[in-house]
């Protein structure tokens, strides 16, 4: 079926335009030619609101059997080359795989899914590939040859849909504390306990709590290179996603709300026990959180993704695209891993002999 | 006729006096002075203060005197008389002086037995002249008065003496480590040192102070005995193991010796350790200058060696083929060795009984080590005293593990024989040695799993899960996923605490006793070693 597209091509000569995240700016692919975020917005901003209105065509029962079948793909037309182009459901910005021309599919990012915010990638590729070159530096349980024969399959920019949830929380909790005191009489020790039940409540404020929106992607590998730098967010422009991969959301704002208040009470609960001072012990045994205002929008935030294979197994690595955090899951090797434990293991074995000769045990 | 009767009636009456001065010598404090007065020459009440003169005499000079009147000596030579009378009186080898008068002093002997042989030969014959010439000029008991100053003086002519100091000597053996004729020696060569060192002298041997200090006990005994004030040194030996050795002065004792008190331990203990408390106090008088060289101590190679069997559960082939092995045993470990087997304890413990019937074989304070096999409780059980002590110290139970299993599978005649080889691989156990039979039975000891485990099996145990905990540690870094808390993203500045409570429920104590671990004792002021001495284990089979 027909995806609604968009290109941003050069006003001097009609080449793909793409974001460059260095400058804050736009760069042509063919005459080099710089435009800055103002100029394309002056320039597009017409086309850029149509565009985002005109959401694809609802699907026959025909149509969407097709699609079940296909596994959700679609086709496009490039604009550029006019070539026939199959992509993945949830993509919302690609490269023509023949001319490479960034290609926006505008129809994907209409209606429903039409993002509100988005943070622009502060980072470039070869600022990516040598996070990763710095991340596995001094792992020395990594398998011999991991560097040199790692399939590194190509790092990419993909702006990754995440729900942002606001909010003024009434938190509470209850617990039971105890203050212990012990000391000798004699040859006796003695321990006094007095137990307390303590109460804290308290409202707070949580800004954009983020949970990401796609299945696909694990929240645990997103969270760890959480936070972004909400200074940076702008309101959505498709100017941004031209050159990147992006996708729409596949988690709803429900099954995503689930995840960001679990998040947001630990935090609550973690606040209200800090207060609870001068106790030896603290149990939790109760506690509540009700919104008291809530908002939500729905945002595309910068990560670079790299995926390696090594021994037919692949280990994901990310990098917020805005602020460098970075997190990969290695490789270990077992004959390393047993080796440094081996190692360990006899330098301590000697260690107790050693010292037990010299106690005279 | 009556000539013969009254030969016979004299040699009897010489005979039953000589005999009753055996059997009854006037003993001073370990001295015995003797008056035989055959021929009348005295009269009773001198005899008495004579006798009391020549105690005191003893008493001071540290040696017997005797003295015999007689009238006839048939045949026999006055001088052979005199030798016989003092070994008969006072036993050969004694330190004595013994004083013949025949007659109205037609003649008469002065012979020396013992270490007074040295301290009077050069000076007997002037004090037998002495003797003699006042014997004839005054009478004979002023002559025989004579003897006792002229033995404490070195006079040539006689004149009237200045009073010699005398120094008392005080031994109190409460815990029997002395035998009689080793307390008799003591006097005399304590009654050396005390002229010596110019103190009395006082020995407490104890092994049960009854919780009073040493330092207490030892002061109390030198006030009682010899005075507050005197010049005195009073040294106590204990092996109550709350109490420690001490050693108190008092006068001079303090003047001169106070600042040696570990020098005079020193000299005690050498000899102590190695052959019990009569060498060690036989080396306290060598330390204050007294001639020991003729004094017979305990040899360290004569270790007694015990075998009772009150079981019959040794024939007397094998307790006979047995006792080389414990003789060699006894020689190596430098203690007596015992080994006993029983049906009945007498309502004894097994440690009751093993110490007691040591005590009663070895003497007490000796240095051994003493199975007991005990067939009625199953409690075997080995003692152990001194040297003993520091060969199976802490090893009682491996060693009684390889002594039942063999009585167990090989009976008692092999029990006895690997009692004598654990003990002779004291050292080797713990270690990791095989046990090997052989035809000799020279077989050493088997590792002890309980040593293994200490000394092996828990340091690789710990350094197996450090390295463990470690290596996962590091493995966990480069998995472990570290996602960021939501506090991240709170407005403290907008975070109000509306409600806080803390309301005070109940409350309890509790309580538990510290188990002390037991503290050795230390030193102080003149105090000697804590010597426990006692040692030893028990298993049931």
């Amino acid at each position: 079926m027909d995806i609604q597209t968009v290109t941003y091509q050069c006003p001097n000569c009609n080449a793909a335009l793409e974001y460059n995240s260095t400058q804050n700016g736009f760069r042509c692919l063919y005459c080099d030619s710089r435009f800055s975020e103002e100029d394309i917005k002056k320039h597009f901003s017409e086309n850029e609101q149509m565009k985002l209105e005109q959401a694809d065509p609802e699907l026959t029962e025909e149509q969407q059997a097709q699609e079940e079948f296909t596994g959700a793909s679609a086709l496009y037309n490039c604009p550029n080359c006019g070539a026939g182009v199959i992509c993945g459901e949830l993509e919302a910005s690609v490269r023509c795989h023949f001319c490479h021309t960034p290609v926006i599919l505008s129809g994907r990012l209409s209606g429903e899914f039409k993002p509100d915010l988005i943070i622009p990638f502060a980072t470039t590729k070869e600022l990516a590939e040598q996070a990763f070159k710095e991340y596995t530096k001094g792992k020395f349980l990594l398998p011999g040859g991991f560097k040199r024969n790692a399939k590194v399959v190509e790092i990419s920019a993909l702006y990754v849909p995440y729900w942002l949830k606001s909010g003024v929380v009434k938190a509470n909790a209850t617990a039971d504390a105890k203050k212990i005191r012990s000391w000798r009489s004699g040859d006796t020790r003695y321990t006094n306990t007095k137990v307390y039940r303590v109460e804290r409540a308290a409202d707070m404020t949580f800004i954009r709590v983020p949970c990401d929106g796609s299945k696909r992607i694990d929240d645990s590998l997103m969270e760890s290179i959480e936070p972004f730098n909400y200074q940076g967010i702008k309101p959505f422009s498709m100017s941004y996603l031209s050159g990147c991969a992006a996708e729409k959301y596949d988690v709803g704002l429900d099954e995503a709300a689930k995840r960001i208040d679990q998040r947001i009470e630990q935090a609550a609960n973690e606040v209200l026990k800090q207060d609870m001072t001068g106790y030896n012990s603290i149990t939790i045994t109760h506690s509540h959180m009700d919104y008291q205002k809530k908002t939500a929008v729905y945002a595309l935030l910068p990560v670079w993704f790299l995926n390696y294979t090594f021994n037919g197994k692949d280990y994901p690595f990310v990098m917020n695209g805005q602020t460098g955090n970075r997190f990969g899951i290695l490789p270990v090797s077992k004959i390393k891993a047993a080796l440094f434990g081996t190692g360990i293991f006899a330098v301590l074995t000697a260690v107790f002999k050693l010292g037990g000769m010299l106690l005279g045990l | 006729m009556a000539c013969k009767i009254k030969k016979l009636l004299c040699t009897a009456l010489a005979a039953v006096m000589t005999a009753a001065c055996m059997i009854f010598p006037s003993y001073a404090d370990g001295y015995a002075a003797s008056v035989i007065d055959v021929s009348d020459a005295i009269t009773m009440d001198d005899e008495m203060e004579l006798r009391g003169q020549l105690m005191n005499a003893a008493n001071d000079l540290g040696c017997n005197i005797g003295i015999s009147f007689v009238d006839e000596l048939y045949g026999e030579d006055i001088t052979d008389y005199a030798d016989r009378q003092m070994e008969d009186i006072f036993g050969s080898d004694s330190a004595s002086v013994y004083l013949v008068v025949k007659g109205d002093c037609d003649e008469a002997t002065l012979v020396l037995g013992g270490s007074a042989k040295d301290r009077y030969s050069s000076l007997k014959d002037d004090i037998l002249v002495q003797i003699m010439a006042d014997m004839k000029d005054r009478s004979v008991i002023d002559g025989a008065y004579k003897l006792p100053i002229l033995l404490g003086a070195v006079p040539y002519e006689y004149t009237e003496q200045p009073s010699v100091p005398s120094y008392s000597v005080v031994i109190d053996d409460e815990a029997d480590a002395l035998t009689t004729e080793q307390q008799q020696e003591l006097s005399g060569l304590l009654i050396q040192a005390a002229y010596n060192a110019q103190c009395h002298i006082g020995i407490i041997i104890d092994d049960d102070l009854d919780g009073k200090q040493s330092g207490k006990a030892a002061d109390d005994f030198l006030d009682h005995h010899f005075g507050k004030d005197s010049d005195a040194i009073v040294m106590l030996l204990t092996t109550d193991p709350d109490s420690f050795d001490w050693i108190s002065f008092s006068g001079l004792g303090t003047e001169l010796y106070s600042g040696h008190i570990q020098s005079i331990f020193d000299a005690v203990y050498e000899e102590l350790d190695r052959s019990g408390y009569f060498a060690a106090l036989v080396g306290f008088c060598d330390y204050f200058g007294v001639d020991v060289s003729d004094v017979e101590l305990p040899s360290a190679e004569k270790f007694m060696v015990v075998i009772m069997d009150y079981d019959d559960s040794l024939t007397a082939q094998e307790q006979n083929m047995l006792l080389p092995t414990l003789e060699k045993t006894a020689a190596s470990a430098q203690c007596n060795i015992g080994v006993v087997i029983t049906d009945d304890l007498g309502g004894k413990s097994s440690k009751q009984y093993a110490d007691d019937f040591a005590d009663d074989s070895f003497g007490y304070g000796s240095n051994y080590i003493l199975l007991l096999l005990d067939n009625d409780t199953q409690y075997d059980y080995i003692s152990s005293y001194g040297r003993g002590t520091d060969i199976v110290n802490g090893k009682t139970d491996p060693m009684l593990a390889e002594i039942q299993g063999d009585l167990k599978e090989y009976g008692y005649y092999e029990a006895v024989n690997t009692f004598c080889v654990v003990i002779d691989n004291a050292d080797d156990i713990g270690d990791d040695y095989y046990y090997d039979y052989d035809d000799d039975y020279s077989y050493t000891y088997e590792g002890d799993i309980d040593r293994f485990i200490f000394e092996w099996a828990m340091p690789l145990g710990f350094a197996a899960l450090i390295a463990f905990i470690v290596t996962s540690g590091f493995r966990r870094g480069y998995t472990k996923r570290k996602p960021v808390s939501a506090r991240t993203y709170m407005d403290s500045t907008r975070t109000r605490f509306t409600h806080r409570s803390d309301v005070f429920i109940r409350e309890y104590t509790t309580s538990h006793k510290i188990s002390r671990s037991s503290s050795g004792g230390g030193r102080s002021g003149g105090g000697g070693r804590s010597r426990s001495g006692r040692g030893g284990g028990g298993r049931r089979r």
